[in-house]
């Protein structure tokens, strides 16, 4: 059960380090393969998420260049934004809530499916 | 003008964030999209997780202090999160995703349809 589980998450996580499948596949395994509810899910893939994406930064910052003013002003918005966010989960029906976040997962397939490639791509 | 920009995505960013524990980095993609398209898109994708992880830091108090972050559960992944996410990352330069981004979108629209019709 334990092995599973860190199997999954090794391969999720490679999946994330390479920009695909987004946030959602953690969620995903969760739900469908544990009793854990759709909020608490939600709240392990955000640790889940800042395991990976720390470990992935590091080997990006060295590679990218970054505007750290505008990240700056995304950041601070999103710490404002986050707190709204929170409360309408917390406040929300879990089958509410499942169903939103199956629209995301639904917009970001499709995003991936139909966007145009750009010449940066 | 660039700045309410960014402050509007930003906002809209973190409220999904925080509501769904993941997905508003279609939201900043967005936005620097818009505002400044000729960046390179690994570039964008580096910017995005950069704010992405502060704002994810703040959502994971709020719902730590919730009651909805049990570690208990979550540790086990928090490694292979680690180990996965450094090796994925490295990996970005030497592998074409353009096809296993189609195959798990295809994943993600079956999952969404899944959670919204069952």
């Amino acid at each position: 059960m334990m092995l599973i589980n860190v199997i999954a998450g090794f391969l999720i996580a490679i999946l994330a380090g390479l920009g695909v499948g987004g946030g959602g596949l953690l969620v995903i395994w969760l739900t469908y393969a544990t009793d854990i509810p759709q909020i608490q899910a939600q709240g392990i893939n955000l640790v889940f998420f800042l395991a990976a994406s720390s470990a992935s930064l590091i080997y990006h910052i060295k590679k990218r260049k970054l505007d750290y003013k505008v990240l700056s002003v995304l950041a601070l918005s999103g710490a404002l934004g986050t707190v709204f966010g929170y409360a309408a989960a917390a406040a929300a029906p879990t089958e509410l809530l499942r169903r939103f976040f199956g629209g995301l997962l639904i917009l970001s397939g499709a995003i991936v499916l139909f966007k145009k490639r750009k010449s940066s791509d | 003008m660039k700045t309410l920009i960014l402050i509007i995505f930003g906002v809209l960013s973190g409220a999904v964030n925080g509501f769904l524990g993941t997905g508003g980095g279609i939201a900043v993609i967005f936005a620097l999209n818009i505002l400044f398209p000729k960046l390179d898109a690994r570039d964008r994708f580096a910017s995005a997780i950069a704010v992405i992880l502060p704002m994810s830091a703040v959502s994971a108090v709020m719902y730590s202090a919730g009651g909805n972050l049990p570690m208990e559960q979550g540790l086990v992944y928090l490694i292979p999160a680690a180990i996965g996410g450094y090796a994925g990352a490295r990996a970005l330069d030497k592998i074409n995703t353009a096809w296993l981004n189609r195959i798990f979108a295809v994943l993600l629209i079956f999952a969404g349809s899944a959670l919204i019709f069952r």
